[in-house]
This record gives structure tokens, sequence and C-alpha cells, in this order.
């Protein structure tokens, strides 16, 4: 340093210095001088995972007097080494929105809680009180099957896990599901059918070390920007590398495309079988791996929609009942089932020109090329997304292009912990912790073990999932309700026929936990004001299997509470005699009489590890409340499932330390690739390759056709109808439309139209129109230009607008294998106001 | 805070054949400036006195043609009157916001 700097000088140098150190950029040594963060600032800097997507960046994170005034990248994060997106750049703005939510609020009239009151300020023993009222009511008069909760994959692990044990064990009620439905189920059901075990093998440094990367149904540049830098940045200093991007309309991400392609939609069925006749007919199979490493089935066809069961498409279904069923066949059986999926009948089907399709066949073909294949949303909200996910897994296990460095069939994630709460805690309707199912006796009774709850207290039948409790909420058999870190009001599809009703049906008692009046607050009976990200501690889990933790930073704004604390102290005002079955209590008499608290939480187990634990200079506002180290006796209690089983964790403080850690941790060591021997610890030696999900070790290559979609356009609703997200906002906006930089840059919702169908239909740029299918209507814009250039015949809206309603348009049609909702495929029309 | 100095520093992925368009950008525009480059890569110094004229730069950097990518890596804002101040005889006082 020398004197005669001025301050601006040194902060221009270490802006400039911080950015060419993430570029990989050398300067020259009179540039390095530099401000150290936190040096001169009187700011405290802690890390923390990113608020947002499912990418899972580190941030650092700044405290003044009480508050968060700056985030960064974080150059020690292995995922984003120091880049933020503009989103994760203002995360700190998202705690402070002036409608912050900082009481509960209870609908109203004379004094007393009423379906059509008004909301009223109470106090939480109020909000309590009658809500646990309400819950008991329904317990007595119709049992388990009438209670359920809409969870998140925004929840923390420990949230998660309590939400878990609260209603599969306390309530004995699986209708538990997260909004990760809408996200991920398709991924998981997808790797559940071809691995025997849920999430990636590979890892993000999978990214530097390729040669091809695919983009199935994935907009990558706005919705997971730091890995597009990184994929970015591997296109452009190699140009060896190729980069094809598949959509049913070009985005951003076709910028960096070397062989774009937008298809018809559903066709990706097509195409993906059309690369494997391909990889089959051109000799390009790797026989080795497939005779060692893989097995083939066929499965049932014919599958429905996911509709209302006397849906006449479901109705008419020939499989709908059983849509999981397959049956074993052959190398040669299945070469024949893709044999007609000719270069031909492709072209024909998805309206792409030839030349694109043999060269992305041939990316996946030549045994010389790795590839990795990412996908979202794309895939995963398609009536026939879990095919579509075994269908791409095809392609690497007949190349054998799997679980080295480079060669990676990918899902990306939505939500920042859809992967670390939703799916490994296990908070679906099917599900337990580490891939168990309640429908398996076995995984019961391990987990009732290591809950130290009698046997026979979880229910073998899977709960309602997602698109089920909105039907069963207006059908009046799910009566008591709770919501948390979700809008799902605004994000649930068809919400004019079978949202709405359901929570306003006076029947019905629903409670949404949240930070801000969404939507879905006030659609509600009893609002609760809920802490958010560094209001707590927490943990998430990440796309590529990384768990990570954070510190409480600041205090949450009045009386708002963690999701944590409010499950936990709910738990106290219920007692196993109102919740358990008389003779599992007569036969368990040291149960008898408790609290869910004291069975669930105080269990000897949960609330094992003092206070005195928690690091010094932080603050934990669940602990204090409850007297123990909250979040790591529950997290060393769920780690219990995993440990031995090829989910392991690392010990709980190992997490305060690191940049996150890839599971399974086996003696301190993460693990990047799994399933390989050398990188994986399960994999015994010898076998090269053991999927050992499955019993015996192989993973499933699978038949699987072409169907068309549940609607499709015709003379009256003429145009394809395709949902999203866009850069700036997350989700359904309730965050990130209360940052100003934000909101200002996209503040409402547009219809991106083909200039061509516009014109065709007197439209102007910037003209009000109704979108209109046959279940509802929205208004909203024309957009022409822009972003998104749509095909002729297909338009898109983003939902993140709450001033713009697209799911009152939408279709509740799901994959009848994962029930996850398709937000890309229905039909509408789009009208002059 | 009155007289706010925001200085943030983004790096700027493009095509190659790009760079040009990315350095006439930064010729037009005073507030920015062209502090480290590399082939398909460079780092750009931005000034200003307001938060959205960060995002506003970010946003017309996106659109330029054969730009793929624009991050903002670092910002701190101070008033104009301390950042003229010998940086060794600082007094602890300044902000930093995001």
């Amino acid at each position: 340093m020398t004197a005669q700097m001025t301050r601006r000088e040194f902060v221009r140098n270490t802006a400039v210095a911080i950015a060419a150190n993430v570029a990989g950029i050398a300067l020259p040594a009179s540039a390095t001088n530099v401000l150290l963060e936190g040096d001169l600032t009187q700011l405290k800097w802690s890390k923390a995972p990113c608020r947002f997507c499912g990418t899972g960046c580190g941030v650092n994170v700044a405290v003044k007097n009480g508050r968060v005034v700056a985030t960064h990248g974080d150059v020690h994060a292995e995922v984003n080494r120091g880049l933020n997106c503009i989103k994760g750049y203002f995360l700190s703005k998202i705690m402070y929105g002036t409608d912050r939510l900082t009481q509960p609020l209870l609908r109203k009239k004379d004094g007393a809680y009423a379906k059509d009151g008004d909301f009223t300020p109470v106090s939480w023993d109020e909000a309590f009180d009658v809500m646990a009222a309400q819950f008991k009511r329904v317990l007595k008069e119709k049992g388990p099957g009438s209670v359920g909760m809409f969870g998140s994959g925004q929840w923390t692990v420990w949230e998660g896990y309590a939400a878990n044990k609260l209603y599969k064990a306390g309530f004995r009620s699986n209708n538990l599901d997260p909004n990760a439905r809408h996200c991920m189920a398709s991924a998981v059901m997808g790797f559940m059918r071809t691995f025997g075990m849920d999430e990636p093998m590979g890892c993000y440094d999978d990214i530097e070390a390729t040669d091809a990367f695919v983009l199935w149904g994935s907009n990558m540049a706005e919705m997971h920007p730091i890995l597009w830098t990184r994929v970015t940045d591997r296109r452009l200093s190699n140009p060896q590398v190729k980069v094809a991007v598949l959509s049913t309309f070009e985005h951003r991400s076709f910028e960096l495309a070397d062989i774009p392609i937008v298809f018809k939609p559903q066709t990706d069925l097509v195409i993906l079988n059309y690369i494997a006749n391909h990889i089959i007919k051109s000799g390009k199979v790797n026989k080795d791996f497939v005779n060692q490493h893989t097995t083939f089935k066929r499965g049932v066809t014919d599958i429905g929609y996911g509709l209302r069961p006397d849906d006449p498409l479901e109705v008419n279904a020939k499989n709908a009942k059983d849509p999981t069923a397959s049956d074993p066949i052959d190398f040669e059986q299945f070469a024949a089932f893709v044999a007609p999926y000719t270069l031909e009948k492709a072209v024909e089907m998805t309206g792409v020109e030839k030349g694109w399709l043999q060269q992305l066949a041939e990316l996946y073909a030549d045994p010389k090329t790795k590839v990795v294949s990412f996908w979202t949303m794309g895939f995963n909200q398609h009536t026939r997304g879990v095919w579509a996910n075994n269908m791409v897994y095809n392609l690497h296990l007949l190349t054998g292009k799997i679980s080295t460095p480079g060669n990676s069939p990918f899902s990306l994630t939505g939500q920042p912990s859809a992967c670390g709460t939703a799916r490994e805690v296990g908070t679906f309707s099917h599900r337990l912790p580490a891939d168990m199912l309640v429908a398996n006796p076995e995984h019961r009774k391990h987990a009732e073990e290591i809950w130290n709850i009698p046997h026979g207290i979880i229910q073998p039948k899977p709960g309602f999932h997602a698109v089920e409790q909105n039907r069963k909420l207006r059908d009046g058999v799910l009566n008591a309700y709770w919501v948390q870190v979700n809008n799902n009001m605004q994000a649930g599809a068809n919400l004019m026929q079978e949202t709405y009703p359901g929570y306003r049906d006076p029947r019905n008692f629903v409670v949404v936990s949240d930070a801000y009046p969404t939507v879905t607050a006030q659609a509600a009976d009893l609002i609760l004001p809920a802490a958010m990200w560094v209001e707590k501690e927490g943990a998430y889990g990440n796309a590529e299997r990384r768990t990570q933790f954070w510190h409480q930073l600041v205090k949450a704004p009045g009386d708002a509470k963690s999701d944590l604390w409010q499950l936990m102290e709910f738990s106290k005002r219920f007692t196993t005699d109102e919740c358990w079955p008389a003779d599992i209590l007569a036969a368990n008499p040291q149960y008898k009489g408790k609290t869910l608290f004291e069975v669930l939480f105080k269990n000897g187990k949960v609330d094992k590890f003092p206070t005195s634990q928690i690091e010094a200079g932080y603050d934990n506002d669940e602990s204090a409340a409850f007297g123990f180290y909250v979040q790591k006796g529950l997290f060393e209690e769920y780690a219990e499932f995993g440990r031995g089983h090829g989910h392991d964790l690392a010990p709980f403080d190992a997490y305060h330390q690191a940049r996150g850690l890839r599971w399974p941790v086996v003696d301190g060591h993460e693990t990047r690739w799994r399933y390989r021997e050398g990188t994986d610890p399960y994999v015994k030696a010898g076998t090269g390759f053991q999927f050992y999900g499955n019993k015996d070790g192989r993973a499933v290559i699978w038949a699987l056709p072409y169907e068309p979609p549940a609607e499709s356009p015709d003379k009256e609703f003429d145009l394809w109808l395709v949902t999203g997200r866009v850069l700036e906002h997350w989700h359904s906006g309730s965050m990130t439309m209360r940052v100003p930089e934000l909101y200002r840059a996209f503040p409402q919702a547009v219809v991106f139209m083909n200039p061509d169908d516009a014109k065709a239909r007197g439209f102007k740029r910037g003209d009000e129109v109704r979108v209109v299918s046959r279940r509802g209507d929205m208004r909203s814009r024309i957009e022409t230009r822009g972003r998104n250039r749509m095909p002729p015949g297909v338009v898109f809206v983003p939902w993140f607008d709450a001033g713009q309603l697209i799911n009152k348009v939408t279709l509740d049609a799901t994959d009848p294998i994962s029930k996850q909702t398709d937000y890309k495929k229905c039909a509408v029309k789009v009208v002059a106001v | 805070m009155k007289g706010e100095q925001h200085i943030s520093s983004l790096v700027v992925l493009h095509r190659p054949d790009s760079a040009s368009i990315v350095r006439g950008f930064t010729t037009t525009h005073e507030s920015l400036q062209i502090a480290a480059e590399r082939d398909c890569r460079c780092v750009l110094l931005c000034e200003t006195d307001n938060q959205r004229a960060i995002v506003d730069h970010i946003d017309a950097l996106s659109l330029l043609p054969g730009v793929i990518n624009v991050s903002l890596v670092y910002h701190h804002v101070e008033s104009a009157d301390e950042l003229d101040q010998p940086a060794m005889t600082m007094a602890l006082h300044q902000e930093t916001d995001a």
C-alpha cells in the first residue's frame, strides 16, 4: 500500500482484481493493491448458500448493526467461484420488502375465527390455539387422512425433516408433499426407475471436462446463469466443444448454440428414440458396458395423463391404474423397438431439419466425444416426464458415457434444497428419508426404530400428492391443511377449477406460513409470519449432492418465526392419545399421555446436543427457545438414515466449516462421481461400474415410445401455451418482485408471440389481450421481440406475476408415474380484450 | 446516502470476434472501462452515481451481439467525499451496500 493512493483507487483495484481473479485473467502487479473485505468496513462477513435456485452458489453475507447489508459471490465456493447472478446479487434485499409479515393474522368476525372473517392480528398463542382446535376436530371426526401439508424444496433440511416426523409419525398422515413435486418429481422417478437410487451420479466438475453440452428443455442462460457462465467459458475457451440447445422456442441459451433445435411440443420423445436408434444402427453401442452394467425393460404404454380418475382421458387409458409396470426384454428387442424412429420419421414428427438431428445424434454416438446432458422443466414438467428422463439415460448407458468426468446425464434443479430437503429427507407423500418408501414394511420399521417410536405408527399407504391435495381440498376430503414456503395458489395448474375452491371451502381450515402476503397467504384462514434465509440456521442440498450450511446471521422482524420453530412448537399442543391408536399405546404404555413434542423432538436423540455447542458469535433462536441445539440434533438423527447406505453425510460441525460437501461423504471424503470404481467408495473393486441402487448392480435401459400430449391445439384453441420463468424473477416472484431493481427489470408478465401470429390476429406489440383456455383466461400484453423468439403456433407466458395468473389457464394434467404437472403444453387462444 | 458513488466490476463473456463490439460499447459509455481482457472475456470497471445504472449497463451489455453472459462480481458504495480521502487515513464509517 502507498499512502498517496486515494480510497477510490483502492476500491477500483479491489473491484478489478476480484473480477479478474474470477475470470482467470492475470493483472499487472500495480493493480493488485486491494482492500480486504471487512478490513476497514466494520462488517461481519459469513458464508451462506444463495436462497434461490438449485445451483447452490456460495455467497458472502455482510451484516452491520443486525441487518444484512451486502452479499458477494464467494471466491472460495467451488460452485460459483466468486460469481453471482443478478438475483443473487440482490439477495440481501429480499428480506426487507415493506410488506414483510411480522405477526400472525387470523380471519375473525365478532372476535372469533370465521371463514368469512377479516385478517386480524393475533398472538402466536391464539393462532396455535385455533389451529390446534381445527386440526384436532378433523383428526377426531375424520382421522389422519384428512390432515395434510404442502411443503417445499426451500425448506431447510431440518425443517423438512421435522415436518416429515410431525406428519408421518405424529399425526400419522402421509398427506405431506413438497412443491418439488411441481419441479423434480419426474427426475426422481426417472432416477429410481433407471438406477434404483435418486440424484445425479456426476457433478458440476463435468462442465470443465466435457466436449459437448446438450440442453434438453433447459434455458440455463436465464434459470441457471452461474452454471451457464461455466458452460460458456468452457465453450468459448475450447473451440472443439459443441453446445446443442433443444426447446420448443428460441430463448437466450440459443445464443451459444452450435446445434439449435426447436421441435414441436412433446416430440422430444421422438428425438430421444431416434438418437438411440442412430447409436445402434451406426454400430456405436459400447457393447462391453451394456453387457456388463445394464439390463433392458419395456414399460407399459397408454398410461393416461394423471387427470381426475373420471376424466375420459383416464377412463380410456389402458394402463392408467398401473403406469409403472414393465417386462424384461433384451438388447435385440430394444433395438427393434426403437428401429421405427428413423431420421425421416424424426424430421417429419419434430419439424427439425435433418442436419441438426444428425449432428445431435453424433454427439452421443461418437465414442470420442464426452457428453453432458442437462435438463430441467422441459423434461420434468411433461406428461411423459419420467419416460423422457429414462430415455436420456438410455443414450448415456448405450454408449457408456456416464459416471466419468465429462460424461454426465445431469438433472438440474430449480429450488435451493429440492435435492437436500424434498428428496433426500423424503418429504414426498410416498417417501421416507434416504430413498425409502412408506409402502415398504421394512423401510417403515427402520424409520420407526430411528425415530424411537412404536412399530405400526407410520401408515403404509402413500398420501395425497401435490395435485391430488388440491383436488381433495376441493372435494372436502382434506380439511386441515398447512402450507409452508411455497405459493401454490399461483403455482398450481388450473387454479380457478382446482386450487381456489378448496382453499375457500368452509369445510377446510387452511394455514399458510410465509414471509410475504402471497396470493396463497391471502387465500388462507390463518397466516403465520415466517423467518427467512439467514434469519435462522439452515442447510440446503444442491443439484450435485452438495450439502451446505449457514448460521443465523440476523434476527427475524417482529414476531416472525422460522418454520422449524412453528412445527416444533405446534407439536406441543397434541398428545399421543389424540393422534395414535389406542391399541398401539396400550402395547407401548411409555408413550401414553406424552406430547408429540416429547416423542418426536425431546426423544433423547434430537435433544442430545446442548446449546453450548453452537458456534460462538451466532444467534440460534430455535435452540434458545427449546433449550437444546435443535438443528444439530435433528441433522444427526436424520443422518442415521443414510450413513452406511450410500447417502452418507459428514458430521454436523464439518458443514459449518466446508463450502459444502457432496454425499456420500465417507471417511471425510466427498464423492464426485458415483457408481464408478475408484471414485465411489461403494463400488466394489474389480467391477468397474456398479449401479448399486438396483440389487443386480445394473442400470435399466427402457423401451418407451412417443405418446401424444393430453391436449393439443385445435381449430378453436389454436396455439400451444408454454409457461416458465425469466432471469430476474425466481418462481412466483414473492421475493424478487420486492427488489426494486428486479421488479423494474421485468415488472409484468407478457405473452411472447411469433410476429406473424400476432399480425394474423391483428395485434401489435404491447396490445392488451386475453389468453383463453377451456379452463379460464387471463389478461396480458403481446411481446413479439426480446429474449424469447417464438415459432408460429406457440406462445410463452412467464408465471412470476401475481397480477397475471397464467395458471388460471393451464391444465392440471400430470405425468401418471411422477404426478408432476405438465406446465409446458396446453391449448389456448389469444384474443383481443 | 448523498453524493453516493458506486464502484463495481463486471465479467463479460463474449464470442472471440465480438471483442470490438464490447470495446465500442464502453467507449460510448464513460462510466464503463475495460480493466482487463483476454480472448473471449473481459473485466469492466463500472463507476456510477446510482445502483440502477449498473443494472441498466448489465441489461444493455447482455443484448450486444456475441455477448453470452454478464456477471456482476464486486460492488461498493460510499460517498464521493470519502472515496477521495487518502486510503491509509480513512475513518471507519463507510458503507458497503448490495
